[in-house]
Order: C-alpha cells, then sequence, then structure tokens
C-alpha cells in the first residue's frame, strides 16, 4: 500500500479535509468541492474522514479472517458459511482497490507473505 | 514489589495470564486540536483500546493503545519505511498506580508491534524483557502476524542489558 497522509482525518463543515495526526501538526488533505445533495453531505464527510482508519481496520480484520481457526469455523458452519464468503469477498474486493495490491481470494493467504503465522 | 520485579513477572507470563477488558477504560486523555495557525478549534477525547488485569495478581494491569506520535518516520534503510508507521503507549500499573510507560511501535501500517529500540544502529539491540513484553502485547492485542519474523526484518537483536 503506498504511504498515505496519517489519521486521523476530519473533514470540516466548509469541505477542507485534514489530518490531526497526533504529536505532528494539522495538515490539511486536501479540498472536497461538494456538489451532492445538502441532506447527504454529512454522511459523506464521515465516510471520507474515516476512510484512513477504515482501511487499516479493514487489513487487520481481513489477516484475522484468514487464520486457520476462523476458516475452519466459518466453513464449519451450515448456517453462516455462504454469506460469509460473500462478505469477505466483498471486503477482499475494497481493500484491493484501497492497497493498490491483489489479495488472494478467501481463505487462500498470499504465499509470499511469510510475516502471517503458519 | 520493586519495578524490575513488576515487569520481570510480566515479561515472562502467557497471554493467558491475562483477563482482557474493552472500552471504557476510564482513563482518558484530552487533546487540543489545534488549526494550522496553532489556535485550539476544539478539545478531542480519546483512550486506550484496552486493559489487561493479571489474573493470578490482579494488583498488576496494563492498558494498552493510546497513539503517541501518528506518523513515525524511519529512516531510509529501514526494511518498513515505506509505509505508514506509528507509536503508541502501554502502560504498566500496580495498585491503580502508574509504574512503567512502554512506548511501542507499530509498523507496516498497523501490521505488527515491535520494540522502540533506544538506536537503530545495527545490530539494533533489544533488551530481552523488553522484546518478551512487546511480544505478549502483539499476542495479546496486536494483528495475527508473526512478531519474530517483523523482529529479524527489522534487523533487532536480543541482548542481555539491564532494562528498563
Amino acid at each position: 500500500m503506498p504511504r498515505y497522509t496519517p489519521g486521523p482525518w476530519k473533514m470540516r463543515p466548509n469541505g477542507e479535509l485534514w489530518s490531526y495526526s497526533r504529536g505532528g501538526a494539522p495538515s490539511q488533505v486536501g479540498t472536497m468541492y461538494w456538489t451532492g445533495a445538502q441532506e447527504e453531505r454529512d454522511g459523506n464527510a464521515r465516510i471520507i474522514a474515516a476512510s484512513a482508519d477504515l482501511a487499516e481496520s479493514m487489513d487487520e480484520l481481513m489477516l484475522i479472517l484468514a487464520q486457520p481457526e476462523v476458516t475452519k469455523a466459518i466453513n464449519g458452519s451450515d448456517r453462516i458459511a455462504a454469506k460469509s464468503k460473500m462478505i469477505i469477498e466483498n471486503a477482499r474486493t475494497c481493500l484491493q482497490e484501497v492497497t493498490g495490491k491483489q489479495i488472494p481470494e478467501w481463505p487462500k493467504r498470499d504465499p509470499h507473505d511469510r510475516r502471517l503465522e503458519s | 514489589m520493586n519495578l524490575k520485579e513488576i515487569l520481570r513477572r510480566i515479561s515472562e507470563s502467557a497471554p493467558t495470564d491475562w483477563q482482557l477488558i474493552f472500552r471504557p477504560t476510564f482513563r482518558h486523555r484530552f487533546t487540543e486540536i489545534l488549526t494550522a495557525e496553532g489556535e485550539v478549534a476544539a478539545l478531542d477525547q480519546d483512550e486506550h483500546a484496552v486493559m489487561f488485569t493479571m489474573r493470578s495478581d490482579i494488583e498488576i494491569s496494563m492498558a494498552y493503545g493510546l497513539v503517541e506520535q501518528g506518523a513515525v518516520p524511519l529512516s531510509s534503510d529501514n526494511p518498513f519505511a515505506s509505509e505508514n508507521a506509528r507509536t503508541v503507549f502501554l502502560d504498566i500499573y500496580y495498585q491503580g498506580r502508574m509504574a512503567h510507560r512502554e512506548t511501542i511501535l507499530k509498523v507496516d501500517r498497523n501490521r505488527c508491534l515491535l520494540p522502540l529500540p533506544t538506536s537503530w544502529e545495527k545490530p539494533v539491540v533489544v533488551p530481552l524483557g523488553q522484546a518478551n513484553l512487546v511480544r505478549l502485547i502483539h499476542a495479546l492485542a496486536g494483528p495475527p502476524t508473526d512478531f519474530e519474523s517483523y523482529f529479524e526484518q527489522a534487523g533487532m537483536r536480543h541482548a542481555d542489558v539491564p532494562w528498563p
């Protein structure tokens, strides 16, 4: 994943997106020029502002989902196995878009990523 | 009980020795949010992500997760320099009183916890007790990655040197 402006990000009412990374001076990430519906702007701003932290959380979540104990539990449950695969696939696609890296389909893991426990 | 004894007991403990208590921790930090001009725009509050209590001796507890530095620059020869890194606090309490604060480095955009060395000069020497402490926290609250491989990749080596 390429470097990115550290979170947390906060969106100001005027559309300016700022990074308030702890220990550093506030820095502006950019400015959003709103054209959408007025009542959707607050929601849109929240999604954008949370995206840096969201991407890191999603990455960590995908790591835990690929652990053998978790895959075994999910695949062993008729009630949730099918829908879980669909949900995880959607998450994987999103994470690929964010990181720009190919992520193997669940429950496979990147064989070159030896940092993950076997 | 002295500080070294507390840290030794924690460093030698196993993840199963700890009771996890998630938020609220009731140990909050208030931070001024400044504008680019340095004026106070608002107050923000945050807290540790999780607390740990030693099951066999509840006088010993820890809190982990408050971010110290949101963006830590690593030198270009560091293998994790191309990804975001940050530092977080691990606070250690005895009878509810803070006894030690350990700063932990999170590298590879959050994928591993590592000890924060006093010097990055190769080989990067890390006291054994400090390494064991961070390995414990990685196991308790870190991502499901291999601490040892990251430790090795960072060029870190255990050393029998005084700590803290």
